[in-house]
């Protein structure tokens, strides 16, 4: 079911570009002063903003969210290349600080 | 014929992987911020940026090498400098191999102040006030759990109420530390948090044989201190500038510290409040906003924005650095300990701003009546009837206090690493957790982030410092050179 907001600004995210991991931490920064509605499509995703409290500029709106997203993909390429790196890296850094117990095995 | 080959000769095996980083834009045409987990950071051009991260930024490029030597990059056939990168990491983090290292020994409720904001509980002092204070039992149990923390060196604050109302308290407790801490190896330092109205000499000469120092409030100008901290003889102001006059005398013109706490009034004179440091000897004020806990959190008149808070912190960091250019050393100790941490490669330690939290895992306290907290933000909240954060008592072992649920509640949101909203922040090195203040705030430890105070307040605090960094005014990087080279004052 579609629930439908009066001052609400939808925005179309075309699923081929755009992962919905990507989609939803856009939709997360926007959380504060908005209510947030994402919706699968045919040929990807729709999201709704619905202003907290006051009204807002659609089309500013639209810009916001498209740079925020393009941005979160490029954190999740990002991610995705390092996060071997990283894991390794903690473990590196850590490993005194195992419980004893777990150490010794 | 020239004498060297080209630049392109120089350039080692084409290609190079990304090592992990964060970014984050201050403004639409700034260059992008780069960080990462060892602290370093280097800025670029937005199309720089893309071309580094799609893995196109030519060898040849001017900052090729600074994010070689930074470690945001590793070159095409070069091991990755994991071990490096390792060291670094494990040397901001070092407060993780120590345990809780600041004891805070809350030794009475009694208190002859009724500040609007106070941000932790009190009882009027009197005949029968005695019952807010700590039992000396309970105080031997608690130095002896600061005894059995795995740190070498413990800071061991006495807070209240006011603490030099219950005096023999806090001889006790340094008494029984000092004759067991050789045994331990540890190395104490002591404070005391006072409005120092009740200082006479015999307290003066057990602090000068004990190295005991002062932590003290003063809210600025007179008419905003005595406004904030109302005694029925309105000289609340006088009788705190004659205690550090009187410390000082004896213990060191060093040994006193003040915190100013920024109510509403405060917002509007920031230039007055540095000004009232500076002619009272302070060479350190840390701008404090007020906390929702305690009678602050019921007070309308302590309300105010982040915005708000920011727009006084603007004017007086302004202001602070012309009072350092006219030759009078001072420092802000918030951006000094945020300074240090991004330009050094050490992390500031402070314990409210850590990841790991610092609530429990870096900080203890145990109240009057015997219970012990995560944090003085967990006590204040008891004090307002939730026992959330409560560890347990000082009956308790060392082991079931940072085992218990309190301390598995906390643990359940401490690293920010893994927060939605502060995992992939570009402050994340430079900023913690703090889940307490989400569940005091928010009604939940982990909290959310773009509605978050404490998140908004942290990020601007960060864009200002870092933006002026990027635009790197001789004169304001002189200054904020030599706060980075102090000593960073919160720090525990």
């Amino acid at each position: 079911m579609e629930t439908q907001f009066d001052d609400t600004t939808n925005i179309s995210v075309d699923g081929s570009m755009y992962s919905l991991a990507a989609i939803q931490r856009t939709a997360h920064r926007f959380t504060g002063q908005f209510w947030i509605e994402i919706s699968r499509r045919d040929d990807g995703f729709a999201v709704a903003l619905k202003p907290r409290a006051q009204a807002t500029n659609t089309d500013s709106l639209r810009q916001e969210f498209f740079t925020a997203l393009l941005d979160e993909s490029l954190r999740e390429q990002i991610l995705d290349q390092t996060r071997e790196i990283r894991d390794t890296l903690v473990r590196k850094a850590f490993m005194g600080a195992q419980p004893a117990r777990q150490a010794e095995k | 014929m020239t004498l060297f080959r080209p630049r392109e000769a120089f350039q080692g095996e084409a290609g190079y992987a990304l090592l992990p980083f964060q970014f984050r834009r201050l403004a639409d045409d700034s260059p992008v911020l780069l960080t990462n987990d060892a602290g370093e950071h280097l800025w670029l051009e937005s199309d720089d940026f893309l071309a580094f991260a799609q893995r196109r930024l030519s060898p040849v490029h001017p900052s090729f090498w600074d994010l070689e030597s930074r470690h945001f990059l590793a070159r095409k056939g070069q091991p990755l400098p994991l071990e490096a990168m390792a060291v670094q990491l494990r040397s901001r983090k070092a407060f993780l191999f120590q345990g809780p290292a600041l004891h805070i020994f809350v030794v009475s409720l009694r208190c002859n102040h009724s500040c609007r904001y106070c941000q932790v509980s009190r009882e009027a002092d009197g005949p029968d006030a005695h019952q807010f204070d700590m039992s000396l039992a309970d105080a031997s149990r608690a130095a002896d759990l600061v005894l059995e923390a795995p740190a070498p060196s413990v800071t061991v604050e006495f807070q209240g109420g006011e603490p030099l109302l219950a005096f023999a308290v806090i001889r006790h407790v340094v008494e029984h530390l000092e004759a067991r801490k050789a045994e331990r190896g540890k190395q104490i330092k002591y404070v005391i948090t006072s409005v120092l109205h009740h200082l006479d000499e015999d307290k003066l000469a057990f602090m000068a044989a004990h190295h005991i120092e002062l932590s003290t409030s003063l809210d600025g100008p007179a008419e905003i201190h005595n406004r904030n901290r109302p005694l029925p003889s309105r000289d609340s102001h006088a009788r705190t500038l004659a205690g550090i006059a009187q410390a000082r005398e004896v213990l060191g013109p060093h040994a006193v510290a003040a915190l100013t706490t920024i109510t509403k009034e405060s917002l509007a004179v920031p230039e007055a409040i540095i000004d009232a440091y500076r002619n009272a000897g302070f060479h350190s004020i840390f701008l404090r906003p007020i906390s929702p806990y305690g009678f602050a959190a019921r007070s309308k008149r302590t309300d105010y924005s982040v915005a708000e808070f920011m727009g006084f912190y603007r004017r007086a960091l302004v202001h602070l650095i012309r009072v350092n250019l006219d030759g009078y050393p001072m420092d802000e100790a918030y951006a000094a300990l945020l300074l240090r941490s991004i330009l050094t490669p050490f992390g500031h330690g402070y314990v409210d701003l850590r990841s790991p939290a610092g609530a429990g895992f870096g900080a203890w306290v145990y109240n009057y009546d015997g219970r012990v907290y995560a944090s003085d933000e967990s006590r204040m909240l008891a004090a307002m009837g939730d026992e959330t954060f409560c560890m347990g008592s000082v009956q308790d072992s060392y082991e079931a206090l940072l085992t218990s649920p309190a301390m598995q509640l906390i643990a359940s949101a401490a690293v920010a690493e893994s927060i939605p909203g502060c995992s992939t922040c570009a402050y994340l090195p430079f900023c913690g957790s703090d889940p307490i203040d989400s569940y005091r705030r928010q009604g939940d430890v982990i909290g959310h982030r773009p509605s978050s105070d404490f998140c908004q307040r942290q990020t601007a605090m960060l864009d200002l410092l870092f933006g002026m960094l990027r635009r790197g005014n001789p004169d304001e990087m002189a200054v904020f050179q030599s706060w980075v080279r102090r000593q960073s004052l919160a720090a525990d």
